[in-house]
C-alpha cells in the first residue's frame, strides 16, 4: 500500500520531465523552428524552384538574440514570400494575415471579380445565395452556380440540375473560390461525367527527409446519377485556390467543359497549420500534385482553354466579360 | 492503380483483424455475464473535473494544457465471490486554454484566433480474480481510448485523432477502511495496443479517402483499419485510480475517485499526454 502511494507520488512529481522540452521563445529558435518545420513538411519545393537550404543561408544570419519582434516578422515573411505559395500564410497579433503569394498579398486585380455585379446584372429573379454557393438562371436558359467554397453545400448541384432540367447549359463559377474539401466537389460533379476519369494524382510528406513522401494516389471523377449532357463553362481567376483548383481540374477533364478566365493560383496541395513558440501561426503545403496529363501545375495554376480577363471599364459599365463569354457561347 | 489495390487489400485485412478483436471482447463480456450465481451488481455515475497536459509533435512543439469540469463516466460492476468485472464508459470535453488567443486582421476585419478543443472517450472492460483470499485482485483490462481534437492555428483549425485499443494486466487492491467506507486502488498497464493516429501531415490522401464517404461511423472504421499493432517499446500507458466508497444504505454508495493517466507514443513524431481526473459519484447496487 505504501509502495503504491510512493509510486503515484513519484509519477506525479516527475510529470514535468515526461515531455520533450519546448523550443526556446527567442528569435533564433523561432526562426529555426519555422525553417525546420518547412523542411520536414513542405511538399512542392522542386515544383516551385525553391532551394530551402539556400534560403536558410540567406536569412538565418539576419537573426540574432537581439532581433526585435518586428524585425523577425520582416525576416520570416521575406523568406516565406520566396515560396509565393497561396497556401502559405503567417498569422500574428494585430496584423493582417501575411500571404506568401504575391497576388493575394497585394490583392492584384482583386476587383476584377464582383459578385454583386452578377446578382444585379445577370441573374434572373429568384436566385439563391448561401454561404458557400450562389445559384440561379441567366436569361432563363443558362444555369449559373458559383461555388464560393468547396464543402457539403456543393452537393446542391444535383438539385440545381433537376430544378433547371430544360436549361441549355451550365456555368460553374470558381472565381475567388477559397478552397475547402475537394472530395465534396468530386461527389457533386458525378452527374457531369459519363465515365470514370482520372483527374490528378498526389503524394504527401510522411517524414522529415525532403524525399519522404507517400506513394502517388490517383483521384478519379466517377459517374453517378442522371448524366448532364450539355455544355459546361467553368470560370476561374488568380484567386481560385486549393480545393477550388482541384474542382477546376475535375471539370477540365470533361469533354463538354470549357474553362474560361484567368489561370488559377497554382496552390494545388492540401495545407496544414503549425504554431510557433511565440503563438504565431503559419500554414504549409504538404503535397506534390500532377494533373492527369502527368505534369505538375503547382506554382503555375490550372490554365483555361479561353484566357480572358475582365476589364475595369466594362465592369464599371456593368459587364462581366468572362461570364458574358460563357453565356453567349451557351445561348447562341 | 496496383499500389492502390494493394493498399485496399491491406486495409480490408486490418478491418477484419479489428472485427475479430471486437468479437473476442464481446465473447469475453458475454461469458462473464451469462453464468449468474450469487452476485453483487451495481451501476454507477461519476461526474467531475479533468486536467490534461499533452504534447503532440504532429500538431505543435508546445505543451498544451487544459482544466475542464465537463467529464463523466458510467459504469457497471459485478462482483461474484472471487471475481470482479467492470465496464466503464466515460467522456470529457475540453478546450485548450493554454492557446494564446489574440486579435489578428483578415481582409481588413479584426478577428479572434480560434481555440483548440478536444473530446476524449474511454470505454474499458476489466475482469480480475482474487489472489489467494488477499485484498488483491489481478486480471485483464481492455482499455479503449479515442481522442478527437480540433487543433486551432489562428484563423483555421485542423481535425486530428488518436485512438488506442489496448490490453494488459490490471491489479486491484480493496480494503475496508471502516464499516461504511471502502478504499480501492486500481492500476493497469497495457502490453499491446492497436493504435491509429492522424497521418504525419494530418490530411494526406489516405486521410481524405477515409473521409470521402462523409459518414461518421464509416470514417472512424476507416481510421481504425489504418492503425497498427504496437507493443510496450512504442506505446506506453499507465493508469492508476484511487476510490473511496461510502455506503449510505445497503443499495446506495457515494464515492470520490482520483485517476491519473500517462501515455507516451513514439512512432513518428511523439505523442505524450498526462491526465488527471477527480470525480464525485454514486453507485446503485442490485
Amino acid at each position: 500500500m505504501r509502495a503504491y502511494i510512493l509510486l503515484l507520488f513519484i509519477l506525479f512529481a516527475g510529470c514535468d520531465n515526461f515531455f520533450e522540452p519546448e523550443p526556446a521563445n527567442d528569435p533564433q529558435a523561432i526562426f529555426d523552428n519555422l525553417w525546420q518545420e518547412f523542411s520536414a513538411l513542405y511538399g512542392p519545393f522542386e515544383e516551385r524552384n525553391v532551394d530551402w537550404d539556400a534560403l536558410r543561408s540567406k536569412y538565418r544570419p539576419m537573426v540574432s538574440s537581439s532581433t526585435s519582434e518586428e524585425e523577425l516578422y520582416t525576416i520570416l515573411t521575406s523568406m516565406l514570400a520566396e515560396l509565393d505559395d497561396g497556401h502559405v500564410r503567417l498569422t500574428t497579433p494585430g496584423k493582417e494575415i501575411y500571404h506568401s503569394n504575391r497576388v493575394f498579398r497585394e490583392k492584384t486585380d482583386d476587383e476584377l471579380f464582383n459578385e454583386a455585379l452578377i446578382k444585379d446584372n445577370y441573374l434572373d429573379e429568384g436566385y439563391v445565395d448561401k454561404s458557400s454557393y450562389l445559384y440561379g438562371t441567366i436569361q432563363r436558359d443558362v444555369i449559373y452556380l458559383r461555388l464560393k467554397a468547396i464543402d457539403d453545400q456543393a452537393l446542391i448541384l444535383d438539385k440545381v440540375l433537376d430544378q433547371f432540367s430544360d436549361s441549355k447549359g451550365l456555368i460553374i463559377d470558381l472565381r475567388h473560390g477559397r478552397g475547402g474539401d475537394f472530395t465534396w466537389a468530386f461527389d457533386a460533379f458525378s452527374r457531369l461525367t459519363n465515365e470514370k476519369r482520372l483527374v490528378f494524382s498526389s503524394k504527401t510528406r510522411n517524414g522529415p527527409d525532403r524525399n519522404d513522401f507517400t506513394h502517388w494516389y490517383d483521384w478519379y471523377l466517377e459517374p453517378e446519377g442522371k448524366f448532364f449532357d450539355k455544355p459546361i463553362f467553368v470560370l476561374t481567376d488568380r484567386y481560385t485556390l486549393s480545393a477550388s483548383e482541384r474542382a477546376a481540374m475535375a471539370l477540365k477533364v470533361l469533354p463538354k467543359a470549357t474553362l474560361v478566365g484567368d489561370t488559377t493560383s497554382g496552390g494545388h496541395s492540401t495545407v496544414i497549420g503549425r504554431e510557433l513558440q511565440n503563438s504565431w501561426y503559419y500554414s504549409i503545403s504538404t503535397q506534390k500534385t500532377r494533373f492527369m496529363d502527368g505534369k505538375s501545375y503547382e506554382g503555375i495554376g490550372v490554365i483555361p482553354e479561353v484566357p480572358l480577363r475582365n476589364s475595369r471599364a466594362n465592369m464599371a459599365a456593368g459587364t462581366d466579360d468572362v461570364l458574358q463569354y460563357a453565356v453567349i457561347n451557351i445561348t447562341r | 492503380m496496383e499500389c492502390e489495390r494493394g493498399f485496399q487489400l491491406k486495409r480490408h485485412r486490418r478491418a477484419r483483424c479489428f472485427k475479430m478483436v471486437l468479437i473476442a471482447v464481446g465473447f469475453l463480456v458475454f461469458t462473464n455475464h451469462s453464468r449468474a450465481q450469487s452476485v453483487e451488481e451495481g451501476i454507477g455515475l461519476k461526474l467531475g473535473a479533468h486536467s490534461v497536459s499533452f504534447q503532440d509533435m504532429q500538431l505543435s512543439p508546445n505543451i498544451q494544457k487544459d482544466f475542464s469540469i465537463k467529464t463523466f463516466a458510467v459504469n457497471y460492476k459485478r462482483r461474484k465471490s472471487h471475481r470482479v468485472s467492470e465496464v466503464e464508459f466515460g467522456s470529457t470535453w475540453y478546450s485548450l486554454n493554454s492557446d494564446n488567443s489574440y486579435t489578428y486582421v483578415r481582409d481588413g476585419i479584426s478577428r479572434e484566433t480560434f481555440i483548440s478543443s478536444s473530446t476524449l472517450v474511454n470505454l474499458r472492460y476489466s475482469t480480475a480474480w482474487n489472489l489467494r483470499k488477499s485484498a488483491f485482485h489481478a486480471g485483464l483490462m481492455i482499455d479503449n481510448q479515442i481522442r478527437a481534437n480540433e487543433q486551432a492555428y489562428g484563423w483555421t483549425t485542423a481535425f486530428n485523432y488518436f485512438a488506442a485499443f489496448s490490453m494488459g494486466p490490471v491489479l486491484y487492491y480493496t480494503k475496508a477502511v471502516s464499516e461504511r467506507c471502502d478504499l480501492s486502488l486500481k492500476s493497469w498497464i497495457p502490453v499491446f495496443a492497436w493504435v491509429t493516429r492522424s497521418p504525419y501531415a494530418l490530411n494526406d490522401d489516405d486521410y481524405m479517402r477515409n473521409n470521402m464517404n462523409h459518414k461518421g461511423v464509416e470514417t472512424f472504421a476507416n481510421y481504425v483499419a489504418d492503425g497498427s499493432l504496437k507493443i510496450l517499446n512504442r506505446f506506453q500507458k499507465f493508469n492508476a485510480e484511487a476510490r473511496f466508497d461510502y455506503s449510505l444504505s445497503r443499495r446506495f454508495d457515494v464515492l470520490i475517485s482520483y485517476e491519473l493517466e500517462m501515455l507516451r507514443y513514439t512512432p513518428g513524431r511523439n505523442f505524450i499526454s498526462y491526465q488527471n481526473f477527480v470525480n464525485l459519484g454514486a453507485e446503485y447496487k442490485f
